[in-house]
């Protein structure tokens, strides 16, 4: 037989090692052999899976950069009579060789840190590092006077270049109730660190890079308050080869989740706009998706669209919008709540600007698996599950006197108006004596 | 491009590392545990080096909910926004209104310098980015093609010269042991010619692949059970990933010397697992059947280079 036959490497093939042999043999008579201690273990596993973190391979800096200190607060020397609101903070990020300022091919590493000390007087002090691929260091530090602003994001794409990098940086604005932010884009030009960009006010946190459909650049999208309310409206700032084109989305979207039958959660995607309207709301809700899943980011599935269009005509509420205004007595621009027993929770938008404030309310239908329009009632609504009635709290004609009203639902689901009380505890009774 | 490089730079590092560690501490002790916490160990260290890209992206914020418009409004940024509360102005600059004017272009906001959205047409004479990246395909290309070529080269062997076993002995030894490692599914038999002792082969349609003639008794069971060990373990899923990680790490030795390490750890542990279903009284014998099948494996290479000769 003078076969040779081929050897895989997908095979327990015997090794002919003497030294591997002599193991095996060893193994097999120095008997049954223990488990590792855990600690052991879990070290051993966590250096192979962190391997990758282990070494970090970086541009060695030069002796004569003097390097801020990544987390200076511990580092820097605090006077022990200072209260913790008067201390030095200092706060830093790196982007470590992932940007390409110079359009070299050789990454770079930038570094951006912010200094508050509240001795000097200054504001604070903002230090962006770039260390190229070369070896080349790059500095640029301004002060933004009567601020103390802390990081809230560096990150770096093609903004201004497709061959190169300009680096976005977002500073929180200590103090401020709805997270203003300042944002710079900086980029090396001419072998200097140039702000290129800055934003105006409103804009709050929450910038970030998007990919621009059918370029190489990537656009910043900003977002800007809009009331404390809703979320903010994005605005896109492009580069457009001369300058910067700043423009709005023309909305913004809100977003609750809703529990329906069998524990499934849905997503409301309520968008938003300012309307020109002197006497109406000024702000509307002109459209309502509703998605598959808990999914406040990149929904996929779109179950249905609801818009104020959809709506049949109200003689108690005739306005043809959902209103989006934050001034109401709700506790959210939209109400969820099950007001038909039925175990799924339904929800509600406003249409309605005078005090009644009218609600929209739109109902889970399992068998269709969409929201259907209900009916439309005044303010928040008390459920009493006995006997399954809703207490509606309105004003009478006068707008003036409150007035109580008991509904309950027919064979049909239809919403029935079962009768009027003055007070609400009378409204409750009523509905006890019903039941 | 960069990235993949640098990525693949500090895990080449981080991994020999690793790799070092693991054999040091594998070797220093070996007498007192079992390799089966080293062939995790590797199995682990081979998952991680398999993908060489960054695990976690750096510095990304996510996307809120966006909805469609269908006829987007292009709204240019209004020079307010009423119902605003005070927020803190823009720092620095003073320019708190910020009128359409100013913010499409801009004596306040310099132009970045010199580029424009078109791709540039300059060329650069070298790159030693793109240079080095494809040297690396090209070895880890070569280094995968190679094992795919051996391997082919066996299915088409067996294919040729392998036939199901038909002794009702090792028939009767593989389904009995088979049902005491308790495999529900389980590989081929064959016999092979040319073959000198027993072995598992292939990933898809694995094979215990039985010499032609020369093994019976007790050495045919402590073979089985050792390959059919090996086949409950699934250390050639283990060794397939090996090759792979190998494949993209090729210019690293220490690669090389993993890949040998994971073979010499998963035959340890085999040994171990196959010991644990044995008596005391059956080790020597399943040792003398190793030794046995290792002489007939250096017979055969005298008997090869006499034939040469």
């Amino acid at each position: 037989m003078k076969n040779k036959m081929p050897r895989t490497p997908l095979s327990t093939h015997l090794s002919r090692s003497a030294r591997e042999t002599e193991i095996r043999i060893r193994n097999i008579f120095s008997g049954p052999k223990k488990r590792p201690p855990l600690p052991f273990l879990i070290l051993m596993f966590s250096i192979c899976i962190f391997c990758g973190n282990i070494v970090s391979c970086q541009m060695a800096e030069p002796a004569d950069v003097s390097e801020p200190a990544s987390s200076s607060q511990e580092d820097l020397p605090a006077p022990p009579e200072q209260k913790p609101e008067a201390e030095v903070r200092e706060y830093s990020e790196t982007l470590e060789n992932i940007v390409d300022l110079d359009g070299d091919g050789l990454m770079d590493t930038a570094t951006a840190v912010v200094r508050y000390d509240p001795q000097d007087g200054n504001g604070s002090t903002i230090t962006v590092t770039a260390v190229l691929g070369r070896g080349e260091t790059v500095e640029r530090q301004w002060t933004e006077e009567e601020y103390y602003l802390s990081i809230d994001s560096f990150s770096a794409g093609n903004i201004t270049s497709p061959d190169r990098d300009a680096m976005t940086l977002e500073l929180d604005v200590f103090g401020s109730t709805y997270g203003a932010t300042n944002v710079y884009i900086l980029e090396l030009d001419g072998g200097e660190l140039t702000e290129c960009y800055r934003s105006e006010d409103n804009s709050i946190t929450g910038t970030y890079h998007e990919a621009r459909e059918g370029s190489p650049l990537c656009d910043v999208r900003i977002p800007v308050l809009v009331d404390k309310w809703h979320n903010p409206e994005y605005y896109t700032l492009s580069w457009n080869g001369t300058g910067w084109d700043l423009v709005g989305d023309g909305y913004f979207t809100d977003a609750e989740t809703i529990t329906v039958t069998g524990g499934r959660v849905l997503t409301l995607a309520l968008r938003g706009r300012v309307t020109d309207e002197q006497f109406g709301p000024h702000l509307i809700y002109d459209q309502i998706q509703v998605f598959d899943g808990d999914m406040m980011f990149n929904p996929n599935k779109l179950l249905q669209t609801i818009t104020p269009e959809d709506i049949p005509a109200d003689d108690r509420f005739p306005d043809p919008y959902f209103s989006a205004d934050g001034h109401t007595t709700f506790k959210t621009q939209v109400q969820i709540q099950d007001v038909n027993f039925d175990g799924a929770e339904d929800f509600a938008v406003l249409c309605d600007s005078t005090k009644n404030q009218g609600c929209r309310w739109f109902r889970w239908n399992q068998g269709k698996e969409q929201f259907e329009y209900g009916f439309s009632l005044a303010g928040e609504l008390e459920t009493v599950p006995q006997g399954q009635k809703l207490i509606e709290t309105c004003y009478a004609e006068d707008f003036d006197t409150l007035v109580y009203n008991v509904y309950g639902f027919n064979n049909r689901g239809w919403l029935i108006l079962e009768g009027s009380w003055d007070t609400l505890a009378a409204a409750q009774d009523a509905c006890k004596e019903d039941f | 491009m960069n990235l993949i490089l640098l990525t693949l730079g500090t895990l080449t590092l981080g991994g020999s590392a690793a790799i070092l560690l693991l054999a040091f501490a594998g070797r220093s002790t070996r007498g007192r545990y079992g390799a089966k916490w080293r062939c995790w160990g590797w199995l682990l260290l081979c998952l991680r080096l398999a993908i060489p890209l960054p695990l976690l992206p750096h510095g990304q914020t996510g996307a809120p909910i966006r909805v469609d418009v269908p006829n987007p409004p292009a709204v240019t940024r209004p020079s307010t926004v009423p119902n605003t509360p005070n927020i803190p102005n823009g720092p620095g600059t003073g320019n708190t209104s910020a009128s359409q004017g100013e913010a499409q272009g801009t004596p306040n906001q310099p132009a970045p310098s010199g580029s424009t959205p078109t791709p540039q047409t300059t060329q650069r004479e070298f790159d030693p980015v793109r240079l080095v990246l494809g040297l690396w395909l090209l070895g880890a290309c070569a280094v995968l093609v190679w094992n795919g070529i051996a391997h082919f080269r066996f299915l088409s062997y067996l294919r040729r010269w392998s036939a199901p076993v038909t002794d009702r002995d090792a028939i009767a030894a593989f389904n009995r042991l088979g049902d005491q490692l308790g495999l529900d599914r389980r590989p081929r038999l064959l016999v092979c010619q040319g073959l000198k002792v027993p072995m598992l082969a292939g990933i898809f349609r694995p094979a215990i692949l039985l010499p032609q003639g020369n093994i019976s008794g007790e050495e045919l069971g402590f073979s089985l059970l050792h390959e059919l060990t090996h086949y409950r373990r699934r250390d050639i899923w283990l060794k397939l990933l090996a090759m792979w990680v190998n494949a993209l790490y090729w210019f690293n030795p220490l690669a090389w010397y993993m890949l040998r390490l994971v073979e010499r750890d998963t035959e340890l542990a085999c040994d171990e697992a196959a010991l644990s279903r044995l008596s005391r009284s059956d080790y020597s014998g399943y040792g003398q059947t190793i030794l046995a099948a290792v002489a007939r494996l250096q017979n055969r290479e005298k008997e090869g280079n006499q034939d040469e000769e």
